[in-house]
Order: C-alpha cells, then sequence, then structure tokens
C-alpha cells in the first residue's frame, strides 16, 4: 500500500513540547551512545550497560567526581547562556570560544602587568570585568557587521575563534612567554591575589556563583525589563520591531556584546578560577559546548545551569568509561553531538508532527 | 492519546535503560582484586591510535606490560588536552590508589605537581617538564641522538638541500632541528658532498604537532622550492607522505612512517618509552625509585631508528649504525663542540659538550639552519 510521510504543525501545549523535545535528545543520545559503545568494544547488553554505569559512577560516585562537575558546569553555563541569548533574538553566536580566549587574555592582561599597581581589593574585580570586556570586544565587531551591513554573524562569529586562538599562541609562544619557563610556551603563573577563591578544598571557584547569579538577572533582564521586550520582539519578528520604532541595529549590537561579556566571562573564570596560566590547551571547546547547553536548555535562561550540570556530567563520568571499560576517550565527543541533533530533532518534533498517509487520500484515519 | 502514547514510550525506554544497567552491574562485580602488584595509570595527549606521540607512548605501555607481565596492573585515559582537565583526571587516579602516575605531556606540568603536593604517597612521573617534588620526577628521551643520526645518513646520501616541516618551536624540537643539522653537516663532509654551509636544512613551522592538510601543504611548498629531503617532525606521517607520491626522499619522526604510509622514507627516529616505563615500575616494585630527571638515550634504548628503507646504501647503513653503537655506549657526540649559532657566535666550545640543561631550553639554531624561531 502506498504510504507518504506528511509534516504538519502540533497545536501542543508547552509542557508536552518540552517533554518531547528533550526526551528526543536524550533518548537520541541513549541510542547513538549505546551503538558508539558497542563499536568501541563494548560487548553485548551487558557491556553496554556496564559502560552507562561506569559513566553514572564516575559522575556521581563521589563528593570529589559531584565538586568536578561543578567545576565544568561554571564555564558551561555561563558559555551557555551567551548561545542562547543570542538566539531568542534570532541571533547566531557561534563565537563564544573566541570570546571565552579573549575574555582569558584580558584578565590574564590585567594580572600579569596591571596587578602591582592595584590596590588588593580591587584586584579580582577589574581582572573580571577586563574578561568580560575582553569578549565584549571580540563579539563587537561581527555585532556592528550584522546590525549595520547584514555581514552573517554565523560566519563571522565563527571564523573569529580561530583568528582568537591564533592570536592567544602568538602571545604565550612570544611577548608572554614565561622568562622562567626554559623557552616552553606559556605564560608566567599568575599571582595568587588574582585567583579565585575555591570552596570546601575543591576546584569549586567564585565563578559558579557568579554563573549562576547571571544566569537570574539575565532571565530577569530579557523577561521583565522594556529592553528585554523589545529584544523578544526583535527575534520573533524583525518587521514587527521596526514597525514598532525600535532601534533594531542597537539592540543587536547590545545583545552580541551581552553575549561576548558572558562567554569572556567564562574564560576569565576558567583562568582565574581553574588554570592560573594561559597555555596550550585553554580553549579546549568550552564555547562550542554552550551550544549544546544552550539547546539542551531549550533557550530557557534558567534551565541553561541544569543543561550545563547535565553536560558537566557527561564529560567527567567519560573519564571512568575509558579507566574501567577502556573503551576511547573520543566516545563522549560523539555523545555530545547525539545530544545536540536529538535537542535539535526534539525541537522540530515538538513543533511539527510526521504521520504516514495513505497515497491518494486526503484524511487519513485518527493517528492516536 | 498522543500523551498517553509519549507517555507510554518514554516509560518504557526508562525501563529499557534500567535493564542495560542492571545487566552490567553482574558483569561489573564479576572482576575481583588480585594479588598486590604495581598499580601505573597513563593520562594521555591524543587517542592512542594517533600514529605519533600518544601511538609511541601507548607501544611504551605495551612493551612495559610484555616485561612485567602479572607485576603491574595498567589504566590510561585518553585525549586529555587542557591542564584543567588533567588536574581531574590524575587526582582521579591519586585517589584511587594508583601507585605510579604518568603524565605525558608538557602541558600536565602544574597540575601534577599541585596533586603531588596532595598525595605524598603516589609517585608521580612527568614526561618532558623540569618540576620536581620527593614524590614527583620527570623522564625525558634524547631525542637529539637520533635525530644527529638521521642528519647522519642524510648528509652521507649526499642531500644537502632538506627542507623541514617543523611543528611547535619548543626545546625538544628546537634541539632536534639542530642535532639533525650537525649530524647531516657531517654526513655531507663525510662524502665530500659541496654544499652552502649556511643553508642544509630549511625550517618551516606548523604551529601545531598534527595538521595533515599543512603537513601535506608545506611538504609540497617545500619541495616545489627543489630542496632534495622533506623532514617530517609532526606527529602524523602527511608530510613524508607528500614527499614519497613526489618522489622526493623523507625521514620520519616519533613512529616509523613507513608503517603509517610512507614507503619512501630512509629511516625515522623513533621514541621508545617501553624500557623507561619498565625500568621506573621495577624500581617502584624494588622500593628504590628516587625523584631523578630521567634522560635516556641509544644506551637506555629511549630512541631507535626504525630499520633503513630499500634506498639506503649498505655501506651508508653501516657507517651510522657504527656510530649508533657508539652512542649507545655513552659516546655522545650529538651537541659535541664546536659549536657555531646562526649568527656566528660560538655556543659550544671546542672539546665540551653542551650541558643537559642547555639542551632542554634550546632556542637557538646551529648553523646551516635556515629559518627563524617564530614569536
Amino acid at each position: 500500500m502506498p504510504l507518504r510521510l506528511v509534516l504538519e504543525p502540533r497545536q501542543a501545549a508547552a509542557p508536552l513540547r518540552a517533554l518531547i523535545s528533550l526526551g528526543t535528545a536524550l533518548g537520541l543520545a541513549w541510542a547513538f551512545g549505546s551503538l558508539v559503545f558497542a563499536l568501541a568494544g563494548a560487548e553485548g547488553l551487558s557491556g553496554i550497560g556496564a559502560a552507562w554505569r561506569a559513566m553514572l559512577q564516575g559522575a556521581l560516585g563521589s563528593g570529589y567526581s559531584v565538586s568536578e562537575i561543578l567545576v565544568k558546569a561554571a564555564p558551561l553555563t555561563l558559555t551557555g547562556l551567551a548561545v542562547a541569548l543570542c538566539c531568542r533574538l534570532n541571533l547566531w553566536n557561534i563565537g563564544a570560544e573566541g570570546q571565552f580566549v579573549c575574555g582569558a587574555l584580558a584578565s590574564c592582561w590585567v594580572a600579569l602587568f596591571m596587578a602591582p599597581g592595584l590596590p588588593p581589593r580591587l584586584l579580582l574585580p577589574v581582572a573580571l570585568a577586563a574578561g568580560a570586556a575582553g569578549g565584549a570586544a571580540w563579539a563587537f565587531a561581527p555585532a556592528l557587521l550584522k546590525a549595520r551591513l547584514g555581514v552573517n554573524e554565523i560566519l563571522s562569529t565563527l571564523l573569529l575563534n580561530y583568528v582568537a586562538v591564533l592570536f592567544m599562541e602568538h602571545l604565550y609562544y612570544g611577548p608572554w612567554r614565561d622568562p622562567a619557563g626554559f623557552g616552553f610556551p606559556g605564560t608566567a603563573e599568575l599571582p595568587e591575589a588574582v585567583w579565585l577563591p575555591t570552596f570546601f578544598g575543591t576546584r569549586v571557584h567564585l565563578g559558579l556563583g557568579l554563573a549562576l547569579a547571571l544566569a537570574g538577572a539575565l532571565w530577569w533582564l530579557l523577561a521583565r525589563t522594556r529592553w528585554g521586550f523589545r529584544a523578544r520582539v526583535l527575534g520573533l519578528s524583525p518587521k514587527a520591531a521596526a514597525y514598532a520604532g525600535f532601534r533594531s541595529a542597537r539592540i543587536t549590537v547590545t545583545a552580541m556584546c551581552l553575549s561576548g561579556a558572558l562567554a569572556g566571562l567564562a574564560g576569565a573564570g576558567e583562568l582565574l578560577g581553574v588554570q592560573h596560566r594561559v597555555q596550550d590547551g585553554l580553549a579546549s571547546g568550552l564555547g562550542f559546548a554552550g551550544i549544546v547547553v544552550a539547546f539542551l536548555a531549550r533557550l530557557n535562561l534558567l534551565a541553561v545551569p541544569l543543561a550545563a550540570l547535565f553536560l558537566g556530567a557527561l564529560l567527567v563520568g567519560a573519564d571512568q568509561l575509558q579507566t574501567e571499560l577502556r573503551l576511547p576517550g573520543t566516545a563522549v565527543l560523539a555523545l555530545e553531538a547525539a545530544l545536540l541533533f536529538g535537542a535539535l530533532l526534539g525541537e522540530f518534533l515538538a513543533a511539527n508532527r510526521l504521520r504516514l498517509v495513505r497515497r491518494g487520500r486526503k484524511e487519513a484515519g485518527h493517528a492516536g | 492519546m498522543l500523551q498517553k502514547k509519549l507517555f507510554a514510550a518514554v516509560l518504557a525506554l526508562s525501563l529499557v535503560f534500567a535493564a542495560t544497567l542492571c545487566l552490567g552491574a553482574s558483569s561489573a562485580q564479576a572482576a575481583g582484586p588480585a594479588a598486590k602488584k604495581v598499580r601505573a595509570a597513563f593520562v594521555l595527549l591524543e587517542t592512542i591510535n594517533d600514529q605519533g606521540w600518544t601511538t609511541a607512548h601507548h607501544d611504551g605501555i605495551e612493551y612495559m606490560k610484555k616485561q612485567l607481565g602479572d607485576q603491574v596492573e595498567v589504566s590510561y585515559t585518553e585525549n586529555v588536552h587542557s591542564p584543567a582537565d588533567a588536574e581531574r583526571v590524575i587526582r582521579n587516579y591519586a585517589r584511587q590508589g594508583y601507585d605510579v602516575i604518568f603524565g605525558t605531556t608538557f602541558t600536565y606540568m602544574e597540575a601534577m605537581y599541585k596533586v603531588a603536593g596532595e598525595f605524598p604517597k603516589v609517585t608521580f612521573m612527568h614526561c618532558s617538564g623540569f618540576k620536581t617534588r620527593p614524590n614527583m620526577g620527570t623522564y625525558m628521551v634524547r631525542v637529539e641522538q637520533g635525530e644527529y643520526l638521521a642528519g647522519y645518513l642524510a648528509g652521507l646520501m649526499g642531500y644537502k638541500d632538506v627542507g623541514t616541516v617543523a611543528t611547535q618551536p619548543i626545546p625538544e624540537v628546537v634541539r632536534g632541528i639542530d642535532a639533525f643539522t650537525l649530524g647531516l653537516v657531517r654526513g655531507l663532509t663525510e662524502s665530500k658532498t659541496k654544499f652552502d654551509a649556511d643553508k642544509v636544512n630549511t625550517v618551516v613551522w606548523l604551529k601545531s604537532w598534527r595538521d595533515a592538510v599543512n603537513e601535506t601543504t608545506l611538504a609540497e611548498v617545500l619541495i616545489g622550492k627543489k630542496h632534495d629531503l622533506i623532514r617530517q617532525m609532526a606527529d602524523t606521517s602527511d608530510s613524508s607522505k607528500a614527499a614519497c607520491m613526489k618522489g622526493v626522499a623523507a625521514i620520519g619522526y616519533g613512529t616509523d612512517a613507513a608503517k603509517y604510509g610512507a614507503a619512501c622514507a630512509l629511516t625515522s627516529t623513533t621514541f621508545q618509552w617501553g624500557p623507561l616505563y619498565t625500568d621506573i615500575v621495577r624500581k617502584i616494585m624494588g622500593g628504590v625509585w628516587k625523584n631523578d630527571q630521567m634522560f635516556v638515550g641509544f644506551e637506555g634504548d629511549g630512541v631507535g631508528l626504525s630499520p633503513f628503507g630499500k634506498a639506503v646504501p649498505k655501506a651508508v647503513a653501516a657507517k651510522v649504525l657504527a656510530l649508533k653503537a657508539k652512542m649507545a655506549k655513552g659516546d655522545d657526540m650529538s651537541f659535541a663542540g664546536p659549536i657555531v649559532d646562526q649568527a656566528g657566535t660560538v655556543r659550544v666550545k671546542q672539546g665540551e659538550k653542551a650541558p643537559d640543561k642547555e639542551l632542554l631550553s634550546m632556542r637557538w639554531f646551529v648553523r646551516g639552519v635556515s629559518g627563524k624561531l617564530p614569536e
């Protein structure tokens, strides 16, 4: 019997849409993950089960691993917010990675070269502010190009990532190289006065609190202020925004710079809170992972920290996959990708329904 | 209706998920602890099949396992790029009671130093760094010895305009290029080949450890400029492969390039971590480990040359192997003076050798290298 697939918009309530979307994301990641584990050498169903158990154990098995999830969640929340904020305006900031790097560089500059001249009490706030400013500055050019000339921000922000990383390499191979480092690339360790305070003897640092507070503040900005209203209107319908007389270009630039500032702050937090020096490996994909976080949170700013925790758990739990089951370390990257595709497919399925229709008939029977 | 179906689907999925979890439980419990043995953990930069640096370390691990058999239990974590992740992974191993933890790349230095301070009873070994603690030592192979011989071989065969596709300008790479050039000049002199003393080895930079596309491009550019041999230094063998495709000679680096598709390679300098790892674990077993800064060349099988290619004449091979035998006996001439840098300044005097400290922090090129260190 000839059948064909038709697509029709779904009129579903918001909670149901969320359920479909999240369920698809997790289900796809789980199915795909199991497949990857099987291909990577997990033996049979029990092997696959052992892999998931190992991940669960690796992520939540001890207080230490939970603290490490929180360490990961801090930058992921900030880069997730950066991506989600822009997406709410229908802007695509794929440049969180580069803004992350520039934020780290700006705060590194403060820590290395301005620290002696600053009163100790101001040191941390200035270093963090510099991080935010650095990220915002990196987002400013694509924002301006988008607002004034309509240059596609996906391409400009994406390409600037590579420029940022090259610039960072230039600095730590060249002018910023640690003079006492035996010629190895990398800056000197930052003075301890600029390190973010950590808690309970773990690596969890102040950046996490900052990220949570910013998630709340950003939600308030978007949901409760006049600027937020205009931004949302612009995201839903640029024509309506223009008709209402909103200054769209200005809103666009502000939003992208704010987004850059968030990613820059993530970089500053990672540098001042965890790594304490700029060297190879500083930019390890936390900016790109922000895209996954934002879509897992379905662009809901208050859900971003939760999505960041989830992805953090995935990354931390993956350590155990390797040590216990000898699965390749790249498996978790495949999982991350599956999550993103799942979230996108889920959004699509939440907005549309697929039906099998018998060819030639206008109306198929009731699907349910 | 739809909601019900969805609920059922979610429920079914969760059940299957739970089932796989339970199935896993039985097999996870099956593996119990065996007799007392040394538990060794390795933190690796890339995946074990990266064909370069990490593959060499993994080969070393396999070698060590073969030597020590039941006496050692090994675990490793791949793809640890960021120092922040390294700290977590290293601390995790320390918490799990591993006896010795190996960090196999320079960028883990701070992380390892920090964790070593927290776990004084665990032994830490860091590859290619310089920081130590009472419970943290370092290890590295004398890349310059293999490089010197590879250069010597090329010089004996009359290659006088080498093109080097260099990676990151860190001391290990810089002294490798220098040693290769010194050996090359010696070989050219012995084979009575005429050459330009200021330019026998032209260096271009990838600024990456691996970048297959640029490796190929840079190799092709060098070949286009009539360089007669391509010196691969990247983890992957793509620059050697590009040379083979164009009918130009090549020399591989780190692992045997001929094994990874560059059949024309005259030889490859190899890093052999196996003897080192075996030695370190044995010392821990015997309770005689010290926080040494181990630096091993031919005398301890830390470096090697892969089997020579067909193009290498027997007489040349014999000469290279004779020099290798000398080095294995401890006569290391790779940085014996007089050595002059690019500007003509004497860096190592007649009758002296460059000290280890100089080798481990080298940031200058010898005369004969054409190219600069990127800033």
